[in-house]
C-alpha cells in the first residue's frame, strides 16, 4: 500500500514526507524527538487534516483508521463506544475482555479514568476493519500491563491481514512489536530499516543520537 | 410583602378565572417560543459551531449583537410591520398571542445560538476527528455531537424559557396586555402596579418565581435522566 | 422605553415599599424606638372646579381614514370592524349603557366616580347581535376607565347580552390615540379636547347613524390635586385651581407629572402660569428642578409621590381605586 510523497506546512513548520510503501499484516513504529511532525505525518495519511497536495493515500487503500492521541470519550457506555466501530458484538466483547474492560463496560466512559479511557480508544479503534489503522501515542497514559495487552491485540489485530503504523515514545515498545522502525526529525523521514537493524546499526548521526538517550 | 405572600397563596389556592387566563395565555406563549427558538437555535448554533469559516465567524458577531437587542426595539419593529398600516396587517396578528411568541422568538434565539455554539465550538473539533479517524459516517459525527451536547441543549432551554417568561417589554408592546386575549403575568404585574395595587403585583411575581422554578426543577430533573448513561 | 422606565420605576418602588413594610422582628432591648416612617400621606386636596372637569368621549374610528404607514404613504385597506364598533357605541350611549356607568363605584368606593354630561348624546339605536365577522371589537382607551374597573364592569354586561368580545387596550390617551391612528382599533375611549378634535379633523372619525357628531362626549368625573396633607403650598386655600398650581411653581414644592402626552399630562399642562411656558415636550421643563417629568403611568406616579410627599394631578377615579388598592396611605 502506498502512501505518496507529501509536504504540509504550518506557520513555523514544514513536514515533508517522501513516497512510503506499507505492507498489510506489519506493524510499522514511528519515532523521533518531540515536534518531529511524527503527529502531523499520521494525520495527513489518515486524512484528519489535508496535506499541502491533497489526496496522500493511494486508490487502493480502501480505508484508513486513526486513532487520535486526545481520544474522545462519547457521552454512552464504554461497550457503546466500542459498537461504534465495531463489525460485531463478538468483536467488541474480545477486545473488552482482553484490554480488561469488562468490569467498566457498561460505565459512562465519560467517567473513566486516564488510563481506562485510553484502553476503551484503543479498543474502538481496534475494532473497527481498517486496511491501514495509524495509533498516535495509544498507551502513553497506561500502566505497564495495560500496555502488555494492548499490544498484543495490536500484533493480533496486524496479524489479521492489517497495517498498523503505531507514533510512539517508547523505544522498548517499538522494538517488542514493530516489524519495521521508522526515525523522523525536523520534519523529515530520516531512516526506515528492520528494528534491529535501526537501533544496532544506524546510519544517520540523528539517528544515532536519538538513540543514544536510550543507551543503545 | 407579608401580604403579598399570603395573597400570593391565597391566590394559589383558589385562583380567579382572570389569573387562570394569564397563567394560560404565559404558559402558551413562554412555552412555545422557547421551544421554537431551541429548535432553531440548536441547529444554528450547532451548525455555526461545528466549523469555522469567515462567513460563519461574521454570523456570530452578527448573532451575539442580537443577544443584546432591547426587547422595546424588538417590540417596536414587529408593532410597524405588524400594526393596521403595516405591510403585513392583513395577517391581523396585531395584540394576538402569535405575535407575542414571534417577538420572544426573535429574541431568544440569539440566546440560544450563542450558548450552544460557544459549548459546541469547544467539543465540535475532537469529536469530528475522532468520527473521522473512526471512519464514522457525516450523520453519524452529527448525532454524535448532539448526543454530547444534551446538557447544553437543555441549559440553553431554561435560558430561554427564562427570559421568555420575564420579558415584559416586547411582549407589552405587541400584545397590548388585552385582558382575556394577551395578558401574561409580567404585563399583569405592571397593570396592577398602575392600579396602586402593589401588594397583588407582588403575589403575581411570587407565583411567577414559583411557576419558573416548576419549570426549572422539571427540565433539570430530565437533564439529568438524560445525561445519565446506562 | 416608556414601559421599560415604567417596569424599573415600579420595581424600586415595590422594593422600597417592601423595605419600609416589613417590620423588623428583633426581639429589641426596649429602649429604643422604631425607627418612625415619615408622615407622608397623599391626599386629595382640590376639586370640583370647573376647569379640573374631565370628559371622556367616544368615537369610532372611520375605515376609510386617511391612514399611513410609518413611512408616511398611504394605505387603504385597513381593515375595522365598523358594525361592531358602532355597537359598542351605540350601547354606551344607550340609556342603559349611560346608567351603568353612572351608577358604577358607589359600592366600592363609597362615590360614584363618573357622571354623566348634560345634553350628552343619547342612542336609541337598535343593537345588532354579533356575527362570526364582527364579534371582536377592538376598543383603543385611557387607562384611567380600564384602571378604575368601569370597562370591567360594563364590557361583561354588553359581551353577555349582543355576544360581542371586546379586547381591550388601555394606555395614556396620546397613546391610545395613536394606536387607532395605525389601524389596531375600531373605537377610542378618552379624555383629551384637543387631541380628540384633531383626531377629527384629520378624519379619522366619522359620525354614527343616528348620532349628531363624531366626538360623543358623555360622561365627566374630575381631575384632582393631591399632595401631601400638610399642604406646604397652601393650595386648599386658593381662590381656583391655577392659583394653586401658581404657588406650586412659586415655592418650587416638588411636582411630578406623567410626561407621558396622556389626557392627564395634557390637562396638567394648561393649568401652569403661562410664562413657565411647560408643554408636553421634557424639554420645557429641564430647568425646573422641582418638576419631575416621570414618563409613567398613573400609579407609578401616584407611589412616586407619595413617596416624595409631592403634588400631583390625577383623575379621581385611578385614585380612589389606587387607595382602595393600597397603594398609599392615607
Amino acid at each position: 500500500m502506498l502512501i505518496k510523497a507529501f509536504t504540509k506546512s504550518y506557520a513555523e513548520f514544514k513536514l515533508t514526507a517522501r513516497e512510503m510503501n506499507y505492507e498489510s499484516g506489519k506493524i510499522y513504529a514511528f519515532i523521533g524527538p518531540n515536534g518531529c511532525g511524527k503527529s502531523t505525518y499520521a494525520k495527513c495519511i489518515a486524512g484528519v487534516c489535508a496535506a499541502d497536495d491533497g489526496a496522500v493515500v493511494s486508490a487502493d487503500v480502501a480505508k484508513i483508521g486513526y486513532m487520535s492521541q486526545a481520544s474522545f470519550p462519547f457521552r454512552m457506555s464504554v461497550k457503546k463506544n466500542i459498537m461504534l466501530t465495531a463489525s460485531s458484538e463478538e468483536r467488541a466483547d474480545t477486545l473488552i475482555d482482553k484490554l480488561g474492560l469488562a468490569g467498566i463496560a457498561s460505565k459512562n466512559a465519560k467517567r473513566l479514568s486516564g488510563g481506562q479511557c485510553a484502553r476503551m480508544a484503543l479498543a474502538r479503534a481496534l475494532a473497527g476493519e481498517f486496511d491501514i489503522l495509524v495509533l498516535d501515542e495509544p498507551c502513553a497514559s497506561m500502566d505497564m500491563k495495560s500496555t502488555l495487552a494492548s499490544e498484543e491485540c495490536i500484533k493480533e489485530y496486524a496479524g489479521s491481514g492489517h497495517c498498523i503504523i503505531i507514533i510512539t515514545h517508547s523505544l522498548a515498545q517499538a522494538e517488542r512489536i514493530a516489524d519495521e522502525i521508522i526515525f523522523m526529525d525536523g520534519g523529515e523521514i530520516v531512516e526506515r530499516a528492520y528494528s534491529s537493524e535501526l537501533i544496532n546499526n544506524a546510519n544517520d548521526t540523528r539517528t544515532r543520537d536519538f538513540l543514544e538517550f536510550f543507551g543503545k | 410583602m407579608k401580604t403579598s405572600l399570603i395573597r400570593a397563596i391565597n391566590l394559589i389556592i383558589s385562583p380567579t378565572e382572570e389569573l387562570l387566563d394569564i397563567l394560560g395565555t404565559t404558559a402558551k406563549m413562554s412555552l412555545s417560543s422557547s421551544l421554537i427558538a431551541l429548535v432553531i437555535g440548536v441547529l444554528i448554533g450547532i451548525w455555526l459551531g461545528s466549523s469555522k469559516s469567515k462567513v460563519k465567524s461574521v454570523l456570530i458577531v452578527i448573532n451575539r449583537t442580537l443577544v443584546g437587542m432591547p426587547p422595546v426595539v424588538c417590540g417596536l419593529i414587529l408593532f410597524m410591520l405588524f400594526s393596521g398600516v403595516g405591510p403585513f396587517r392583513h395577517l391581523q396578528w396585531m395584540f394576538s398571542v402569535q405575535l407575542m411568541i414571534l417577538a420572544q422568538v426573535l429574541l431568544i434565539t440569539p440566546i440560544v445560538i450563542s450558548t450552544m455554539e460557544t459549548n459546541i465550538a469547544e467539543i465540535a473539533g475532537p469529536i469530528k476527528e475522532n468520527c473521522r479517524g473512526l471512519g464514522l459516517s457525516k450523520s453519524q459525527s452529527l448525532k454524535l455531537i448532539l448526543n454530547e451536547s444534551v446538557y447544553f441543549i437543555f441549559s440553553s432551554y431554561l435560558m430561554a424559557f427564562s427570559r421568555a417568561i420575564a420579558e415584559v417589554g416586547a411582549v407589552s408592546m405587541v400584545g397590548g396586555a388585552i385582558a382575556w386575549k394577551t395578558n401574561v403575568m409580567t404585563t399583569a404585574i405592571m397593570m396592577y402596579t398602575n392600579r396602586g395595587d402593589f401588594t397583588l403585583g407582588v403575589a403575581l411575581g411570587i407565583i411567577l418565581l414559583i411557576l419558573s422554578s416548576i419549570v426549572n426543577i422539571a427540565v433539570t430533573l430530565i437533564q439529568r435522566r438524560l445525561t445519565n448513561v446506562n | 422605553m416608556k414601559k421599560l422606565l415604567a417596569i424599573l420605576l415600579a420595581l424600586s418602588m415595590i422594593l422600597a415599599f417592601a423595605a419600609c413594610g416589613t417590620p423588623k422582628e428583633e426581639p429589641a432591648p426596649v429602649v429604643e424606638p422604631e425607627p418612625e416612617t415619615p408622615a407622608v400621606d397623599l391626599t386629595i386636596l382640590y376639586e370640583a372646579d370647573d376647569s379640573m372637569i374631565n370628559t371622556y368621549t367616544v368615537m369610532a374610528v372611520n375605515p376609510n381614514a386617511p391612514f399611513v404607514d410609518a413611512d408616511g404613504k398611504a394605505v387603504a385597506d385597513v381593515k375595522l370592524n365598523n358594525v361592531g364598533a358602532e355597537a359598542l357605541v351605540n350601547w354606551l350611549l344607550s340609556e342603559e349603557g349611560e346608567k351603568l356607568a353612572a351608577d358604577y363605584g358607589f359600592a366600592e368606593y363609597g362615590e360614584y366616580l363618573f357622571y354623566l354630561k348634560d345634553g350628552r348624546p343619547v342612542s336609541t339605536a337598535e343593537i345588532p347581535m354579533a356575527t362570526e365577522e364582527t364579534k371582536a371589537i377592538r376598543l383603543s382607551t385611557t387607562t384611567s376607565v380600564n384602571d378604575s374597573g368601569l370597562l370591567g364592569y360594563l364590557l361583561p354586561i354588553f359581551e353577555e347580552k349582543y355576544g360581542y368580545a371586546v379586547e381591550v387596550y388601555s394606555a395614556g390617551t396620546g397613546k391610545a390615540i395613536a394606536n387607532a391612528k395605525a389601524g389596531n382599533a375600531d373605537l377610542i375611549l378618552v379624555h383629551s379636547k384637543k387631541q380628540e378634535e384633531a383626531f377629527v379633523t384629520d378624519g379619522f372619525s366619522y359620525v354614527v347613524e343616528g348620532l349628531e357628531a363624531e366626538r360623543n362626549s358623555y360622561m365627566y368625573n374630575y381631575f384632582v390635586l393631591c399632595g401631601p396633607s400638610a399642604d406646604p403650598a397652601g393650595v386648599k386655600s386658593c381662590a381656583d385651581v391655577k392659583t394653586a398650581f401658581k404657588a406650586i411653581a412659586d415655592g418650587k414644592f416638588a411636582f411630578v407629572s406623567r410626561g407621558d402626552n396622556s389626557g392627564t399630562h395634557t390637562k396638567e399642562i394648561s393649568l401652569w402660569p403661562e410664562d413657565l411656558a411647560i408643554t408636553v415636550e421634557a424639554d420645557s421643563v429641564k430647568d425646573y428642578d422641582w418638576y419631575t417629568y416621570s414618563n409613567a403611568g398613573m400609579g407609578v406616579c401616584l407611589s412616586m409621590a407619595e413617596e416624595t410627599g409631592a403634588y400631583i394631578l390625577s383623575d379621581k377615579a385611578t385614585f380612589l381605586t389606587f387607595v382602595a388598592n393600597g397603594g398609599v396611605t392615607q
